[in-house]
């Protein structure tokens, strides 16, 4: 892929520093340059309400509000066509699904290879899911 | 499968709704059912990602388990030969190749050998397991009379035990079975089993070894009377590089590097048979393996 600068504004919120780092990474080489970072869905919430994002990145797991539940705020938040995906450690159907009750557009398992998750992102701002 | 999928919904609508129309009701189990669905694809999405990546990782681990196995092949040779030299050296040292060697200098030269001829069986421990690992050994297979080789190595090994005062005994039944398989590389597998039970036994010890077959298989045991294997040991007695303390062991020559056991497993799985050790501690140790008879 070229190095096309996209202008989505994205926000990761996750509490594991190497995840957050390693996504920004990946999202920075596949070109997307707007990216704020957030280590706690409390914070995550507060950057979206000023920073306005398109795409937010949500972990299910997070300490204090977990993840399902600041997908719930984010996207009541709105606007309507704010894009969530839920990205998790474990995949899990039951996780899945309430990523899905509580408004996730997307959900992805995080490895190593964090293209997947880049994939996602790109899927949701394509507008194929 | 459409039982508790009609169950679930059902919980759900008498949870949720109570009355409803049933047109609204309708769209709402569409909806989980859709969300359900989701979920699914998503999950089964989330496995094969996962599954790919531990396939991945595998491949990694195999790679450098391969350049590990090489490079410890490589080292090994490249160490030998200067070792030989070394040994050589002394032992026309101590020959008197080159002059009369007064007695302090022979304490300290018989030292150095004892130590040079430890670290060449190390290395030598080292080399086979590499080889075996790497599948480069070449293993002749041949039909011998398994209790002749268990016979001969009880006959090996009785000047060492007796010099230590342990008894070595031999159980072998009356009829004598053929097995297929490397004699060879059986002879190294009794050798090392029966060298750890002299080398753990205390004076007054006794070792037996004794011999069973079925129609298909046939196992020998190593039973002594030594101080015995924790629980926690045994787990991992078998994987390389692992040592048992034990103060019975102190001396430096009888130490190995412990792949004594290792080198008995890959040997015993190329025969596609088992290897194990029963212990409980203070009441001695058994180690069996068992190899079909014939092997391919």
């Amino acid at each position: 892929m070229t190095e096309s600068q996209m202008n989505e504004r994205i926000l990761i919120i996750d509490d594991d520093q190497t995840d957050r780092k390693m996504m920004k990474k990946f999202l920075e080489k596949a070109g997307f340059g707007i990216i704020s970072m957030a280590d706690s869905g409390e914070k995550g919430l507060e950057v979206a309400r000023t920073e306005k994002p398109q795409v937010v990145i949500v972990d299910t797991l997070l300490p204090g509000m977990d993840g399902h539940e600041t997908c719930r705020r984010i996207k009541e938040l709105g606007p309507e066509d704010l894009k969530i995906i839920a990205t998790t450690g474990a995949v899990d159907a039951v996780d899945a699904g309430r990523a899905r009750k509580a408004g996730a557009d997307d959900y992805v398992v995080k490895t190593i290879d964090y293209a997947y998750v880049v994939e996602a992102v790109q899927k949701v701002v394509k507008g194929t899911p | 499968m459409r039982i508790p999928v009609q169950k679930k919904n059902n919980a759900a609508r008498d949870r949720a709704r109570p009355d409803q129309n049933p047109e609204e009701e309708i769209a709402h189990l569409r909806k989980e059912l859709g969300d359900m669905e989701w979920a699914c694809r998503k999950t089964n999405d989330g496995i094969k990602i996962l599954y790919k990546d531990l396939e991945w990782k595998n491949e990694e681990l195999k790679k450098l388990d391969k350049l590990r196995s090489k490079f410890v092949s490589t080292v090994s040779h490249e160490l030998r030969t200067p070792l030989a030299i070394i040994i050589q050296a002394i032992e026309n040292l101590l020959a008197g190749a080159f002059g009369p060697v007064p007695e302090k200098q022979r304490l300290w030269l018989d030292r150095i050998n004892e130590n040079a001829e430890h670290l060449s069986g190390l290395l030598a421990e080292i080399l086979d397991l590499s080889k075996l690992e790497n599948g480069k050994e070449e293993r002749k297979l041949e039909r011998f009379d398994m209790s002749d080789l268990v016979r001969h190595c009880v006959d090996n090994m009785q000047p060492l035990a007796q010099k230590k005062n342990i008894s070595l005994l031999l159980e072998i039944p009356p009829a004598s079975p053929t097995v297929w398989a490397s004699s060879r590389q059986l002879f190294q597998v009794m050798t090392n089993l029966m060298g750890n039970a002299l080398k753990f036994s205390p004076a007054g010890g006794k070792i037996t070894v004794a011999f069973e077959e079925d129609k298909s298989t046939v196992r020998v045991s190593v039973t002594d009377t030594g101080p015995g294997i924790s629980a926690e040991d045994l787990k991992k007695i078998f994987d390389p590089f692992v040592q048992v303390e034990n103060d019975s062991s102190e001396n430096v020559s009888t130490k190995g590097i412990g792949l004594g056991l290792t080198i008995c497993r890959e040997i015993v799985h190329l025969h596609k048979g088992r290897i194990w050790a029963e212990s409980e501690p203070g009441h001695g140790s058994r180690f069996v393996f068992e190899i079909p008879r014939e092997s391919q």
